[in-house]
């Protein structure tokens, strides 16, 4: 059996903490709802660039940090990371196939299909999500995308994180 | 390599997930496992609440004497102020005292114990109006705490760990008061509105007496929220003849979303039940009076 010779793991961490820490980190009131989905993107990246390095278990305890932080019921962020992160090595090679701005858009509506489920599990547990700038976070989250994902790529190549 | 793998994976952290829901939804075991993850995330929040402090901390050590001058001034005017009429509240809180002993009743309820808390400069989901405070059961923080800070009522402790606790504001869309409004002690419930700066006053009837303008503070009979403190003013009130009641809009008395330190208060819990029941007696004895006088006169 092959071994799986890995390099880099810190840089995943500490680009998965970052991200956590955006996440919620302060903003002034009028930003609160523009907030991208941070974790999102850089699991996003990981996926699609290294699709092994980070297990579904991984990703399903960081939903469970996120849900501790957010103050959600649990399970619901670990729901809906792992379902993106499946769609996303699922349709991996389209995606790396297509330009910049294609990609943005791709993440943009996966942003949308994890605020849906947000939504739809705040609805069934009796706290509905109340406004609709909520859905605001799709546009920033693929306005930021081509920046993480530049950044995160020479990042990669730099530490050579395999 | 591992293509049909990842589908049960997914699969088997899916059912996990909604398992977790589930359960976290239908029992309270979770309670003490959310506490338990706060503290443990607790140093993260200290670390990204750091450079707010750090920032607080340049801002005071590097303002000018004049400025330092200016603040000191305005705050001795201010504790000229506010001791003046402390001392008027005093004289007439010993007249309120004994005007309720002629009457007969319980004096008024006073909390035995406050603490100030620091709010901690994170963010929560934005559809969730809460803030964390550096407080927890260490210092004997509760559930259901009322908070306060200078301006008027800011909300209740929603959950509690050792270090840190969870506030729910009065704008969150499950937050309600009761209230009084302070020109006709006409009572309601204030319901938040999930949006930054305003919250409602709910089940008016049509014809009630709500002016704009009009200030609201706790009644406390909901026995969450002490007596008396600000919540808000009226600044909306609109007639639809189609309802059947007032859409009244009230924008909170406390500062809300830019808070920094905010007063937990301990209530005096059984002199609270005890003087509740008594009001409830005399209550029923006003309404059966009531009830038996126009039996009386035909």
């Amino acid at each position: 059996m092959k071994k799986i010779i890995t390099h880099g793991t810190w840089v995943i961490v500490l680009s998965i903490i970052i991200a956590v820490v955006f996440t919620i980190i302060p903003l002034p009131t009028w930003a609160t709802w523009l907030r991208p989905l941070w974790l999102l993107m850089v699991l996003s990246y990981w996926a699609l660039a290294l699709e092994n390095r980070i297990g579904m278990g991984v990703i399903w305890l960081l939903g469970i940090l996120l849900d501790i932080l957010q103050s959600t019921i649990f399970g619901e962020h670990s729901l809906v990371l792992c379902c993106c992160v499946f769609i996303i090595i699922k349709l991996k090679r389209k995606i790396r196939m297509s330009p910049l701005w294609q990609q943005a858009c791709f993440i943009s509506l996966l942003a949308l299909f994890y605020q849906l489920i947000i939504v739809i599990v705040q609805s069934i547990t009796g706290k509905p999500v109340s406004s609709l700038l909520f859905w605001l976070s799709i546009f920033t989250t693929g306005l930021f995308w081509p920046w993480v994902f530049v950044l995160l790529r020479d990042c990669r190549r730099r530490f050579r994180v395999s | 390599m591992r293509g049909p793998n990842l589908g049960l994976r997914t699969m088997l952290f899916v059912g996990l997930s909604i398992a977790i829901m589930l359960f976290d939804a239908q029992t309270t075991y979770f309670v003490e496992v959310r506490s338990f993850l706060s503290d443990v995330v607790s140093p993260l929040q200290r670390v990204i609440n750091w450079p707010v402090d750090v920032i607080d901390w340049i801002d005071t050590s590097v303002a000018t004497r004049s400025m330092l001058t200016r603040e000191n001034a305005s705050l001795k005017a201010q504790q000229l102020l506010l001791s003046a009429q402390l001392e008027k509240l005093m004289a007439l809180q010993k007249e309120n005292d004994q005007l309720r002993a002629l009457l007969e009743t319980s004096p008024k309820i006073d909390s035995n114990k406050i603490l100030v808390a620091q709010v901690l400069a994170v963010d929560v989901a934005p559809f969730l109006k809460q803030v964390v405070i550096d407080r927890g059961t260490n210092q004997g923080v509760f559930v259901g705490q009322a908070v306060i800070d200078a301006t008027g009522v800011v909300g209740q402790v929603v959950q509690v760990s050792n270090f840190t606790s969870r506030i729910m504001l009065l704008t969150d869309t499950e937050s309600s008061i009761p209230v009084e409004d302070t020109r006709n002690n006409l009572r309601g419930i204030v319901n938040g509105s999930g949006s930054y700066s305003e919250l409602e006053l709910v089940h008016m009837p049509a014809t009630s007496d709500i002016q704009v303008g009009d200030k609201l503070v706790s009644s406390g009979l909901g026995l969450r929220y002490p007596v008396g403190y600000p919540v808000g003013v009226v600044t909306d009130v609109k007639h639809d003849p189609s309802q059947p009641f007032l859409h009244i809009s009230v924008e909170p008395s406390g500062a809300l979303s830019s808070t920094r330190l905010v007063l937990l208060i301990w209530p005096a819990e059984q002199k609270v039940i005890t003087s509740a029941k008594q009001q409830l007696t005399t209550m029923e004895a006003i309404a059966k009076k009531r009830q038996a006088s126009p039996r009386s006169l035909s």
